[in-house]
């Protein structure tokens, strides 16, 4: 891709992709165990229409979208954060255990303690944090080859699992909610969960975007971005917090989603070409895109009943990953 | 003795090494040169057996390597990779024993034969003393030492090194080149190197391969192969060559050699 | 000849060889009694040889013979099992963390495991949800053990390349597979097996609850296919140390070796796995532990996982007995709890 085709084709990436992110919206407010048509919908937006449909449209269908959006771009955007700063292209949330060790910090402290719904976020965000620093204190403190990175990742995502595993046996009679929370879902979510979460997602991803310049030079080779002048390790600290905050933060409410920061990323890279600035919004954008269309999925495939989402974006994921692995050499960024 | 025919190597699509036809003189030692890229490694490898050709042939002792089995090759070639990885904890003993892997059946364990080859290689390679000690806790010339004793206690007749001389300080260079001249003087070896320094090749090598974008650009003695025209054409070096009061050439370099390549 | 004149590298008293073999069956000879005499009623050691050779009250012979011999004796076994199959994994990955689950196997057996919970529901389908649990546990172990066969295989095929197989695309082909096997297990327990959670939350624990007789005549055959199967592999894998290339200039066949080992880690895991469920700690942890203490040799490493192993296996499960007797903590937990901190404190140690 030459420079300039990719310069005039980066509109059209973002319009086509907010285009589907438009429609996917607009479908997921239509659909579910009565469709609402249009002409209904149109009317519930202006103040009008029947009860059921104004609950349905605005209560039930309206929150969760935007959930699924704004936590999906937080998810792309993490992933994208996280490979970008330890410049390897399989650093995700869920393989450097932040978002087993986010789950593992609530289903623990449901277990043995009964917060208040307004500490989830913070409870999983302590979770997420302690597993992302065991992952990269594992993996060699400061140093971070992307190999160690990943293997000490997946190390304590098992560790997390294994222990949340078990604690779910203590559990009780609360272990089958946990255990559908652990699958991933959006199922019920609403204004209440949206607006728990909501900052937590939104500032950070306006932080990131707002500072793309360091991002950039924080890619390149450590003592090429110190002799720019970047402090790359506050930088790169500040960059994975962001990150882990997102991610976290989402964990929350909707429980473990996986390979949604891995893959939107990938995508992005392949769509932008050279042009890196690009990459983090679009990641956001993707991501987005991607788990709005597999909560949208869903909530459809096993009509009337609801699959959890986390499994959808297992089973697309995974392939598109392993078809990944099989296509190049993962683990060196560009 | 080791020959190829016509041979052409690629990793992937690109073709490295493209038809090329050389003849490595037995006993001696023979040294490939080359600029980075120049297929030095690969035709190592394709030497050794370890890359099958996508054309033409390795031929050891007239019969082509692939109707040799693994084993009998590894009877009669060691083959010692750039930058070799070492087993976590390793000891000396243990590494160089490795070498005699291809002497048991895989059912069999290691016998007096074998402890005393290794022996014999530790001895002659200077690492006895060391038998005990882990290999990553010796120096850059003394872990290149235990690696050239593992491939002596292999009890082959030839030996390939890939660049064995890069990763060392001058004084480990030197010492493992002399050690190398000093095996295929007594053990008869032959041996075949990749070196990156001309005149490394110059003052130890029988026998130079000038290698330029997989292919031969000259063969022969130091002192007929490596002349001015050569360092300007192959290796962009504006340089005298001299002759050294042991008849082998040696390389001053004055500058870049510009204009003397077409791209 | 320029030779380092130091003086030889002399072992700690804890690290030469035969104190450790020593060591090592002490610990399988000693284990066992802990794992008779212990749980939720204690019994001496007198009563326990008494129940052994049919001497004791019927009480004590029924404790002893029928509940906590089986189960001490499967918890050796499985030990070994799990132990021996990270040891080779870890040989066979040049990954110091990985595991059996790693290759997706304890998310294989999981996966089924629940499949044949769901399934029994509609096979024996009735009013009661807990009618299907038959089928389910006559058929586990097998199911699961295919299970985890099946996910070893695939992660396998995945990874091979035109040139054989690298040990890092197969860790991370396994952990993806992993993953995918994991969100999909607890996806189907969420959405289908909601009756069974309970039950299942005990398998996906590991545990060696309710283990008979039987289990470990199913076992046992396993146990020997693998222990030949590594004794068979002791020496190709001393030259699967070296790097690809070099390890095939000694004559090895890499290709060839490195499936052998995947299979024979692939078998001992799974089928243990098809009894227990899994018990992930114990591959990642003793291999450690025994590199630590037999060094390098791969032989003395080789025997102290087996003891290790073992001797963990039984005293984890112990310990879950008897802790908060009467009520049991699987094994899996309790290897766990104790693993983590442990294994936390041995990666601070490395380079």
């Amino acid at each position: 891709m030459t420079r300039a085709s990719a310069e005039t084709n980066m509109p059209y990436i973002y319009g086509a992709t907010t285009l589907a992110l438009g429609a996917l919206f607009l479908m997921g407010l239509l659909a579910g165990h009565q469709w609402t048509t249009p002409e209904a919908l149109w009317s519930v937006l202006q103040g009008q229409g029947s009860i059921i449909e104004r609950v349905s449209v605005l209560e039930l269908r309206l929150p969760r979208n935007l959930l699924a959006m704004l936590g999906g771009a937080a998810l792309g955007a993490a992933g994208a954060i996280m490979q970008g700063v330890t410049r390897n292209s399989l650093a995700s949330p869920g393989l450097t255990g932040v978002i087993a060790a986010a789950a593992f910090g609530v289903v623990g402290t449901q277990t043995f303690f009964t917060p208040d719904a307004l500490w989830l976020p913070a409870i999983s965000l302590g979770g997420g944090l302690l597993g992302g620093m065991l992952t990269f204190f594992i993996a060699g403190r400061g140093r971070l080859q992307p190999e160690r990175v990943v293997l000490a990742g997946i190390a304590v995502t098992a560790l997390c699992t294994a222990l949340t595993t078990g604690t779910l046996l203590i559990s009780g009679s609360e272990a089958a909610e946990l255990y559908y929370w652990l699958a991933g879902s959006l199922m019920g979510r609403g204004w209440l969960q949206l607006k728990l979460v909501a900052l937590w997602l939104i500032l950070p991803l306006v932080a990131v975007l707002f500072l793309r310049r360091p991002f950039r030079v924080l890619q390149l080779d450590d003592e090429l971005a110190l002799s720019m002048g970047l402090a790359v390790g506050r930088w790169r600290m500040l960059f994975l917090v962001l990150a882990l905050i997102m991610a976290a933060a989402l964990v929350s409410v909707t429980g473990p989603v996986v390979f949604i920061g891995l893959v939107a990323p990938h995508i992005a890279r392949r769509l932008i070409g050279d042009h890196f600035e690009h990459w983090l919004p679009l990641s956001a954008l993707l991501g987005g895109l991607l788990l709005l269309a597999a909560d949208t999925l869903a909530r459809q495939l096993a009509f009337p009943q609801e699959l959890p989402v986390g499994m959808l974006t297992a089973l697309i994921g995974a392939p598109w990953l392993l078809y990944l692995l099989n296509s190049r050499e993962p683990v060196h960024v560009g | 003795m080791l020959r190829t025919d016509q041979l052409t190597l690629a990793y992937g699509n690109t073709d490295v090494v493209h038809e090329l036809s050389l003849a490595i003189p037995a006993g001696g030692i023979s040294c490939l040169v080359g600029p980075n890229g120049s297929g030095k490694s690969t035709l190592l490898k394709g030497l050794a057996g370890l890359i099958a050709p996508r054309q033409g042939e390795v031929l050891l002792e007239e019969q082509p390597l692939s109707l040799w089995s693994r084993n009998e090759l590894a009877l009669r070639l060691a083959m010692l990779p750039q930058k070799p990885i070492v087993p976590e904890g390793i000891l000396v003993k243990d590494l160089v024993a490795l070498g005699r892997f291809p002497h048991r059946k895989w059912w069999q364990r290691d016998g007096r034969e074998d402890r005393e080859a290794s022996r014999q290689a530790m001895y002659m390679t200077g690492v006895e003393a060391l038998a005990e000690r882990p290999v990553a806790s010796l120096s850059g010339g003394q872990q290149q030492r235990a690696w050239i004793a593992m491939a002596l206690a292999q009890q082959t007749d030839i030996l390939l090194l890939d660049e064995p001389t890069t990763y060392l300080d001058w004084g480990y260079q030197l010492e493992v080149l002399e050690l190398l001249v000093e095996l295929n003087q007594t053990r008869r070896l032959t041996v075949i190197m990749s070196l990156h320094d001309l005149n490394q090749a110059a003052q130890f090598a029988d026998h130079v391969l000038v290698l330029e974008d997989g292919q031969v650009k000259a063969a022969g003695v130091p002192g007929q192969v490596i002349t001015e025209t050569l360092l300007a054409q192959v290796f962009r070096v504006r340089g005298a060559v001299t002759l050294n009061d042991e008849g082998r050439p040696y390389c001053i370099a004055r500058g870049t050699a510009k204009g003397l390549h077409s791209a | 000849m320029l030779a380092n004149t130091r003086e030889p590298h002399k072992k700690p008293l804890l690290q030469r060889t035969p104190v450790l073999l020593w060591f090592g069956c002490g610990l399988i000879v000693l284990t066992p009694w802990l794992g008779l005499q212990f749980g939720a009623t204690e019994l001496s050691w007198q009563q326990v040889l008494a129940g052994l050779l049919g001497e004791g009250s019927s009480h004590v012979e029924r404790v002893v013979m029928d509940l906590r011999l089986p189960r001490t004796l499967i918890g050796l076994v499985i030990g070994v099992h799990f132990a021996l199959s990270g040891w080779l994994l870890q040989l066979l990955t040049r990954n110091p963390l990985a595991e059996a689950g790693i290759l997706g196997i304890s998310g294989g057996a999981s996966l089924v495991a629940v499949a044949a919970f769901v399934v029994g529901d509609w096979i024996q389908p009735g009013d009661n949800p807990y009618a299907g649990i038959p089928f389910a546990l006559q058929y586990l172990p097998l199911l699961s053990m295919l299970g985890g066969l099946l996910a070893a295989l695939a992660v396998y095929g995945l990874s091979l390349r035109r040139g054989g197989l690298s040990p890092l695309k197969l860790t991370l082909t396994g952990a993806v597979l992993a993953g995918m096997l994991h969100a999909l297990t607890t996806g189907s327990l969420a959405f289908w097996g909601q009756a069974h959670t309970e039950l299942v939350a005990q398998w996906l624990a590991g545990s060696l609850y309710g283990t008979t007789w039987a289990h470990l005549e199913a076992l046992l055959p396993w146990t020997v296919l693998g222990l030949i199967g590594v004794v068979i592999l002791l020496r190709p894998l001393s030259a699967m140390q070296l790097e690809d290339e070099h390890a095939r200039s000694l004559g090895l066949r890499l290709n060839r070796w490195r499936a052998v080992a995947l299979v024979v880690a692939a078998l001992m895991a799974a089928s243990a796995v098809g009894i227990v469920g899994p018990v992930g700690f114990l591959g990642l942890l003793v291999p450690h532990i025994s590199r630590r203490l037999a060094g390098s040799g791969l032989v003395v490493q080789c025997l102290m996982c087996t003891a290790l192993g073992a001797t963990l296996a039984v005293v984890a499960d112990t310990l879950g007995r008897t802790i908060f007797a009467p009520y049991e903590l699987p094994v899996g937990v309790v290897s766990a709890a104790l693993g983590v901190p442990f294994f936390l404190y041995l990666l601070s140690r490395q380079p």
